[in-house]
C-alpha cells in the first residue's frame, strides 16, 4: 500500500524530476520571461516548506502533544495566508486585516463543516491536510476576488463617483463590483468542478488512490472537498468584499487616496 | 443681475492641504441661488479641487487637511460627522466626461431615485421622463428607454448625465468641465440648457473655456495657484477685471 | 495665436494713429487753405478723402476679422471696441476737413470780411484735443484728457462768439452774407470735430480703465439767441 519507496530513494527520483525544472528556468532565461528568478526562488521556498512541514508532521503524529501544536500549525496557516494574499492590494494600507479575516472566516466554516458532519475525524492526519486544502483554497481565492475587486474599482472609479454625487451609499455603489469579484474569484474552482475526473484527479483523490483506496470512497471523499472549497471560498470572498468598503472607501463615502496609486 | 440674489452656499476661509502641498487657500467665495458661477483658472489653480468640496468628494482622508468652512443650510458641511450621503443628494455633480451607468436609458434615471426609496413603477416613470424632460434629452430618446446609454452620442450622454443629476432633485449642480469632450454643437445644447437649469437651480461650473464662462455664467470667479483672485459678475470680469493677475489671464497674456 | 492676435492689434493701433494723423492733417490744412484762400492746398485735401475712406474701411475690416478669429476679452476686447468707435470719429473729422476745403474753393473768388483770426485759433484748438485723444490712445495714458470737459465748453464758446461776431457783420452789411454764413458752418463743422475729440477721449478712458465716463456732461447752455 501507498507509495513503494523509501526517502532517500525518493531524493533520487526528486532529482531526476527536477531536471525538468531547470529546463524550464534555462528556457525562461533565454526567452526573457521575467520569472526565471521568482519561479526558482518559489521552488526552493516551497521546496523547503514541504521538508519541514513533513518532518513536523513525522513529529506531530506520534506525540500526544499535537493537540496544542496543531493549533500553532493552524494559526501559521491563517497568518502565513492572510499576508501572502494582502500583497494583492499592493496600496491599500493594512490590507492583511481584510484577508486574514476573510480567509478565517471562510476555511473555519468548512472546517467546522466537516469536523460536524464526522467527514473530518479529528485526528491530526485528517485535521491537518484538509485544514491545509482550506486555507489554502480559501487564500487564493481571497487574493482572486480581492485583485478583481480593486481592478473593478479602480477601472470604474468615474462610475463609482457618480454614484457617490447622486447620494448613493458606498454600500450600494460598490455592490456590483462585488458580485464581479466573487463570481471572477470562484471562477477556477467552478472550472474545475465542471472537469473534475475528466481533466485531471483532484489531489485529494489522487492522494487516496494512490494510498490504495477504493476509487468509489475517493470520489466520494473528493466532492466532499469540494463542497467545503467551495462553500469556504464563497463565503471568503464576500467577507473580502464585505470588509474591503471599509479600505475602498473613506468614512465620509469617498474613494479613498490608495486607489489612486493602484 | 437686476433680481434679488441669496446666498445658497458659502465658501470661507478654507484651506486645503494636500500633504504639504496647499491647494486651497483662504477661498472666500458666495454661491448665488438660481445663479450661474464659473469658476476659471489655469489648469492646477485648484478649481476643481473647490468644486469636489462642495458636494466632498475630494477631502481624501490621511494626508488631506482642511480648515475654514463651506456654509450650506447654515451649517458647515465640514463639521465633523456631517452626513455627506445627504448632502449630496442636494449637491448633485456633473462629470467632466460623460458617464452614464452601463444600463439602460431609463435605469439611469431611475437608479438613484429608487435607492432612494421610490419603488413604485409608476412614480419612477414620472420622475424619468420629466427630468429626461427637463434635460432637453426626451424627444431624442422617448421611444428607446430601454436600450443602453452607452449608444448615444457624447453630447446626449452628457445631458443623460444630467438628467440623472436632476433625479435626485438637488439644490445645487456642481458641473466639472461638463463640455471639454464634446463638439461644439453638443457643447451650445449643454450651455442652453444650463440657462434654463438656473431657473430652478444653482449651477456651480468649472470650465477651461473662458468664452463658455462668459456666455452661460452670471458670477465669475478666477482662481490662480490655489487662490481666488478675483470673483465678481461676469460681464465685469470679462470686461474690466480688476486684477491684473485675472485681466492677463482672460486676455491669454500668461506666463 | 495669443501672440499672434496681440501682434495684430498692435498693428491696428498703429494704423488708427495714421489714419488720426490724416484726418487731423486734413483739418489743419483745410483751416490754413481758408485762411490763405489757398486753392491748391484745398484741392490736395480732396484728394485725401478716398484715402481716409479707405483707411476706414481697412481697420473696420482687419478690426471684425480680429473679433471673429480671437474674440477677445477684457482689455483686448475693450481695445477692439475703441479702435472700431475711434475710426468711425477720425472719418467724420476727416469729412469735416474736406466740407471746409470746399467752402475754400466756394469762397476763392471773393476776399474774406475781414482777415480770419477766430477760426484758425478755434481749430488750433480742436486740432490740440484731437492729438491729445490720439496720444492718450496710442501711449494708453488719460492724463493728456484731463482738461477735455473745459476745454470742450471753451471750443462751445467759440463757436458761439464766431457766430455772433457773424451776426454783427451780416447785419451791418448784407453783402456779407454769403461769406458769413460759411465762417459760421465752418465754426459748426469745428465745434463738432471738438465733440468727436471729447467721443474718442471717452471711448479711450474706457479702454485704458474699463470704466465709463462723462466728458461732456449736460451743462447750462450758454447764453445766445440761436
Amino acid at each position: 500500500m501507498g507509495i513503494p519507496y523509501t526517502p532517500l530513494e525518493g531524493l533520487y527520483i526528486l532529482l531526476a524530476a527536477s531536471s525538468l525544472l531547470v529546463l524550464v528556468i534555462i528556457l525562461s532565461f533565454y526567452k526573457k520571461l521575467g520569472i526565471g528568478k521568482e519561479f526558482t526562488y518559489a521552488i526552493v521556498k516551497g521546496g523547503g516548506q514541504l521538508v519541514l512541514i513533513a518532518l513536523f508532521l513525522t513529529f506531530l503524529f506520534q506525540t500526544k502533544l499535537w493537540i496544542f501544536l496543531i493549533w500553532i500549525l493552524l494559526l501559521t496557516m491563517i497568518i502565513v495566508g492572510g499576508h501572502t494574499s494582502a500583497k494583492r492590494a499592493t496600496h491599500m494600507p493594512h490590507a492583511f486585516q481584510i484577508t486574514t479575516p476573510s480567509i478565517l472566516i471562510g476555511a473555519t466554516t468548512a472546517l467546522i463543516v466537516l469536523a460536524l458532519s464526522r467527514a473530518m475525524p479529528l485526528q491530526p492526519q485528517y485535521i491537518i491536510p484538509l485544514a491545509g486544502m482550506a486555507f489554502g483554497n480559501s487564500m487564493s481565492i481571497c487574493s482572486l476576488s480581492l485583485d478583481r475587486l480593486v481592478r473593478e474599482i479602480n477601472l470604474n472609479r468615474t462610475g463609482i463617483e457618480s454614484m457617490l454625487s447622486l447620494g448613493i451609499p458606498s454600500k450600494q455603489a460598490m455592490e456590483e463590483y462585488n458580485r464581479l469579484s466573487i463570481r471572477a474569484a470562484l471562477i477556477p474552482t467552478i472550472d474545475r468542478l465542471k472537469t473534475l475526473g475528466v481533466i485531471f484527479i483532484p489531489g485529494a483523490m489522487a492522494g487516496l488512490l494512490i494510498a490504495g483506496t477504493d476509487p468509489l470512497v475517493a470520489a466520494e471523499y473528493q466532492i466532499i472537498v469540494y463542497l467545503m472549497i467551495v462553500g469556504g471560498g464563497i463565503i471568503t470572498a464576500m467577507t473580502v468584499a464585505f470588509l474591503a468598503r471599509k479600505k475602498i472607501f473613506t468614512e465620509y463615502d469617498q474613494l479613498a487616496e490608495w486607489l489612486y496609486k493602484e | 443681475m437686476s433680481k434679488k440674489t441669496s446666498l445658497e452656499m458659502e465658501v470661507k476661509d478654507l484651506d486645503l492641504w494636500y500633504d504639504t502641498k496647499q491647494a486651497l487657500k483662504k477661498v472666500n467665495m458666495p454661491v448665488y441661488k438660481n445663479k450661474i458661477t464659473a469658476i476659471i483658472g489655469p489648469s492646477g489653480c485648484g478649481k476643481s479641487t473647490l468644486l469636489r468640496c462642495m458636494n466632498r468628494m475630494n477631502d481624501i482622508i490621511d494626508k488631506c487637511r482642511i480648515e475654514g468652512e463651506i456654509l450650506f443650510d447654515d451649517k458647515n458641511v465640514y463639521r465633523k460627522n456631517y452626513d455627506v450621503v445627504e448632502l449630496r443628494k442636494r449637491v448633485g455633480m456633473v462629470f467632466q466626461k460623460p458617464n452614464p451607468f452601463p444600463k439602460s436609458i431609463y435605469e439611469n434615471i431611475a437608479y438613484a431615485p429608487r435607492i432612494h426609496g421610490i419603488k413604485k413603477k409608476k412614480s419612477l416613470d414620472g420622475i424619468v421622463q420629466q427630468c429626461l424632460k427637463d434635460a432637453f434629452i426626451w424627444e431624442e430618446v422617448h421611444d428607446r428607454m430601454e436600450s443602453s446609454a452607452m449608444g448615444l452620442s457624447g453630447g446626449q450622454q452628457q445631458r443623460l448625465c444630467i438628467a440623472r443629476a436632476l433625479s435626485i432633485e438637488p439644490d445645487i449642480i456642481l458641473m466639472d468641465e461638463p463640455c471639454s469632450a464634446l463638439d461644439p454643437i453638443a457643447t451650445a445644447k449643454i450651455e442652453d440648457l444650463m440657462r434654463v437649469l438656473v431657473k430652478d437651480y444653482t449651477v456651480v461650473i468649472v470650465t477651461h473655456n473662458m468664452q463658455q464662462a462668459a456666455r452661460v455664467s452670471d458670477y465669475t470667479a478666477y482662481m490662480y495657484l490655489g487662490e481666488l483672485i478675483e470673483f465678481g459678475e461676469t460681464e465685469q470680469i470679462f470686461e474690466n477685471p480688476q486684477e491684473e493677475l485675472t485681466e492677463k489671464y482672460i486676455t491669454g497674456r500668461f506666463g | 495665436m495669443v501672440e499672434e492676435f496681440h501682434n495684430e492689434l498692435e498693428k491696428l493701433k498703429k494704423q488708427v494713429v495714421r489714419m488720426g494723423n490724416l484726418a487731423q492733417d486734413m483739418l489743419k490744412k483745410s483751416v490754413k487753405a481758408l485762411k490763405e484762400k489757398d486753392t491748391d492746398l484745398a484741392k490736395e485735401i480732396l484728394n485725401c478723402k478716398n484715402e481716409i475712406a479707405n483707411m476706414d474701411e481697412k481697420i473696420e475690416q482687419d478690426a471684425l476679422k480680429l473679433l471673429t478669429l480671437f474674440q477677445p476679452m477684457a482689455k483686448d476686447m475693450r481695445e477692439m471696441a475703441t479702435v472700431l468707435k475711434m475710426i468711425t470719429y477720425l472719418a467724420r473729422i476727416g469729412r469735416y476737413g474736406k466740407d471746409i476745403a470746399n467752402i475754400t474753393l466756394e469762397l476763392a473768388h471773393k476776399p474774406h470780411v475781414k482777415e480770419l483770426v477766430s477760426i484758425p485759433y478755434m481749430a488750433k484748438e480742436v486740432d490740440s484735443m484731437i492729438n491729445d485723444a490720439l496720444t492718450a490712445f496710442e501711449n494708453e495714458d488719460v492724463e493728456s484728457i484731463d482738461g477735455f470737459t473745459a476745454r470742450e465748453k471753451n471750443v462751445d464758446e467759440l463757436r458761439y462768439s464766431i457766430f455772433r461776431e457773424c451776426l454783427t457783420y451780416m447785419m451791418e452789411d448784407s453783402k456779407t452774407i454769403k461769406r458769413c454764413a460759411r465762417y459760421i458752418m465752418v465754426a459748426r463743422y469745428l465745434e463738432r470735430c471738438g465733440d468727436h475729440a471729447v467721443k474718442m477721449a471717452e471711448k479711450v478712458f474706457y479702454m485704458v480703465t474699463g470704466d465709463h465716463i462723462d466728458l461732456d456732461p449736460p451743462g447750462p447752455t450758454p447764453d445766445c439767441e440761436l
